[in-house]
């Protein structure tokens, strides 16, 4: 936790500049450079960082255990659940045009935009496991 | 049988590693303790079923591929499932149940209390990499579920620790010794990528059968064959590995001692006789020789190693590096009959060697430790348990009546049609070696008498005395009846040397 204004301050500000940048990167992914991973790692930066200006203990009220642990699981649930709609749909695992065979494209940008939020989601919370593992906060 | 499924058919590659990620993934929701076994049991009984509705598809259409998304091979990812693949799967997914539901009351003394939220999930995530690893046609994919496997099987034999400390050091010897077998496998799927432009395994046999740089193969091989070698614990790669069976939880090291080092002589007969270009069916010159030797080594050495050791996990890791030779030895000799028997002794060494440990286990439950002072007059005390491990000890000698029987029987019959009477000699001498190990446990469990009369009997919790039984009882019925087995199995060597050829 550190005791300095200026950096409490301008960090402060940063945070929400970094959760936007990561949200974009996430969103962007589909058709740039970018995807479910590298925004992961961006959002967590982001919590990281809170929990290096304001102490772990603040960021475990802002995101307790329980929330983290159930969107490691979330998210890698999401990523089968869109396969596994794939398959009800009568195509293969991750056949993403399926889902909508009315506008296959459509239904391509959408199933790929699933499965990299649940990428997002997963790696996002196992980072920050990590980082509190290193830290040494336990709930 | 099973038709009930029969909708889902062209999916059963893909169930066979959905069913455990899924269930890996929700296990942390469901919670510890009962709640999470029991889902854990359920999971791997789903498994189970699609992989034996697996095997039963490929006995009727062949073999089967499946492209994941839709994209075809060889640009999209495949999975791939003959008849090989899909019966060490169903062995994988079996043994991997019964072992499930036998872990019950053993997790709970041996694995540390903050660890038990995450044991289940860690535990069906090993088993998804396994299997994953087994259905996949694509050389990339299978490196990535290697490492999954992997790296939650580090995990899992670290959480031997509040049992035994070591396990932490064993844990960590495993952790950087298989990363050097991984990248090593790596480095030679790079070559094959660099030589080829393609990390399909079919289309990169047709490719490297057009021809070609011969040295980048034959050193993508042998950085293959060095990595597989650590990862399936072949002498005298395998020192990893009796430390980490034997400090592991019980539980754990009878799961890996039936399926893990299977999987990486899987990957080894994948790749040297499905991917690599061979002549005329049969490994040549270095490779065939190299592989002969080591397998020689493992037989001699680990059996005989065996013999001294201090406690009964040991003497079963032990005798696991002497199995893997004999595995290994079929593999590397080529033969119709021998690879039948190697392929026999994957899945009847995985039965009864994986019950072996779960005995050691039960021991370890009931008297804290299994080492041979502690043993005495066990026949007497604890009968059930002693009676599994001489019948399983039988199958390891390779007595008539037993399964071990029916898979030395092919493999000796291979290698004299080979022309290999040197190396059936040294299959023999391994027997005789199994059988002084095997005397060795008789000798203390029924022919000294109890130190201390007041602890007769000790009391065998039924719920892991079964599972046991489960195991050590197929493989005898399979050495009594073998005929369907042999069948699959000399189908499955038919098909991957005939490929070869």
């Amino acid at each position: 936790m550190s005791e300095s204004v200026v950096l409490r301050t301008i960090g402060g500000m940063l945070i929400p500049y970094i959760l936007v940048y990561g949200l974009y990167v996430q969103m962007h992914g589909e058709i740039g450079p970018g995807g479910g991973f590298q925004a992961g790692v961006l959002v967590a930066a982001a919590f990281i960082l809170h929990s290096l200006l304001f102490g772990p203990t603040g960021t475990m009220r802002l995101l307790p255990r329980w929330f983290i642990d159930l969107s490691m699981s979330l998210g890698v649930l999401l990523y089968i659940g869109t396969g596994v709609v794939c398959l009800l749909q009568g195509g293969y695992f991750l056949e993403y045009s399926v889902l909508d065979r009315t506008d296959p494209a459509a239904a391509e940008a959408l199933g790929i935009t699933l499965v990299e939020a649940g990428v997002g989601l997963t790696v996002a919370s196992v980072i920050l496991t990590i980082v509190r593992k290193v830290q040494g906060v336990s709930p | 049988m099973l038709s009930f499924l029969s909708p889902w058919a062209p999916h059963f590659p893909i169930l066979l590693v959905l069913l455990p990620l899924l269930g890996a993934v929700l296990s942390p929701l469901i919670g510890r303790g009962d709640r999470g076994w029991a889902w854990a049991v359920m999971t791997m009984g789903a498994t189970t079923v699609v992989a034996m509705a697996l095997l039963l598809r490929i006995r009727e259409v062949g073999a089967v591929s499946y492209p994941l998304g839709g994209w075809q091979a060889p640009f999209g990812i495949e999975l791939y499932v003959d008849l090989l693949s899909a019966m060490i799967a169903l062995v994988v997914a079996a043994v991997g149940w019964v072992v499930t539901i036998y872990a019950r009351a053993s997790i709970r003394v041996e694995i540390p209390g903050d660890r038990l939220g995450a044991f289940w999930a860690v535990w069906l995530l090993a088993i998804t990499g396994l299997l994953g690893i087994l259905i996949s046609g694509d050389a990339f994919n299978v490196y990535v579920l290697l490492e999954i496997s992997s790296l939650t099987i580090y995990g899992l034999i670290a959480m031997g620790r509040s049992r035994d400390r070591k396990a932490l050091v064993s844990a960590f010897n495993y952790l950087i010794l298989g990363s050097i077998g991984a990248a090593f496998i790596l480095i030679a799927i790079g070559l094959l990528y660099a030589q080829t432009g393609t990390l399909n395994m079919a289309d990169l046999r047709s490719r490297l059968l057009e021809g070609g740089s011969e040295a980048t193969v034959n050193t993508a091989r042998a950085f293959l064959l060095a990595g597989l070698g650590l990862k399936m614990a072949l002498f005298p790669l395998h020192f990893w590995m009796p430390a980490a069976y034997s400090t592991a939880p019980s539980a754990v090291a009878g799961l890996l001692s039936a399926t893990a080092t299977k999987v990486g002589i899987y990957m080894a007969m994948r790749f040297l006789y499905s991917v690599f270009p061979t002549d005329q069916g049969a490994l040549t010159g270095a490779n065939a020789w190299v592989l002969c030797a080591c397998a020689g080594g493992a037989i001699l050495f680990g059996s005989a190693s065996a013999a001294r050791q201090p406690s009964l996990s040991l003497l079963l890791a032990y005798s696991s590096v002497a199995q893997v030779g004999y595995i290994v030895l079929g593999l590397a000799v080529g033969q119709i009959d021998a690879m039948t028997g190697s392929i026999l002794h994957i899945v009847f060494h995985a039965l009864m060697k994986g019950g072996l440990f779960l005995c050691a286990g039960i021991i370890i439950y009931r008297l804290g430790g299994n080492e041979f002072h502690r043993l005495a007059g066990l026949g007497r005390r604890m009968p059930w348990t002693s009676a599994a491990i001489v019948v399983g000890g039988l199958g390891m000698i390779g007595i008539p009546g037993t399964a071990g029987f029916i898979s030395k029987l092919h493999l000796l019959k291979g290698l004299f049609v080979a022309g290999q009477p040197l190396l059936a000699m040294l299959v023999l001498v391994g027997s005789v070696l199994a059988a002084v190990y095997t005397w060795r446990f008789v000798e203390v469990a029924y022919l000294k008498p109890v130190a201390d009369e007041d602890s007769v009997p000790v009391d065998e919790p039924p719920g892991m005395l079964w599972p046991v039984w489960l195991l050590i009882g197929s493989s005898v019925l399979f050495g009594l009846h073998p005929a369907p087995v042999v069948k699959l199995a000399t189908e499955a060597a038919q098909a991957l040397l005939g490929a070869a050829g």
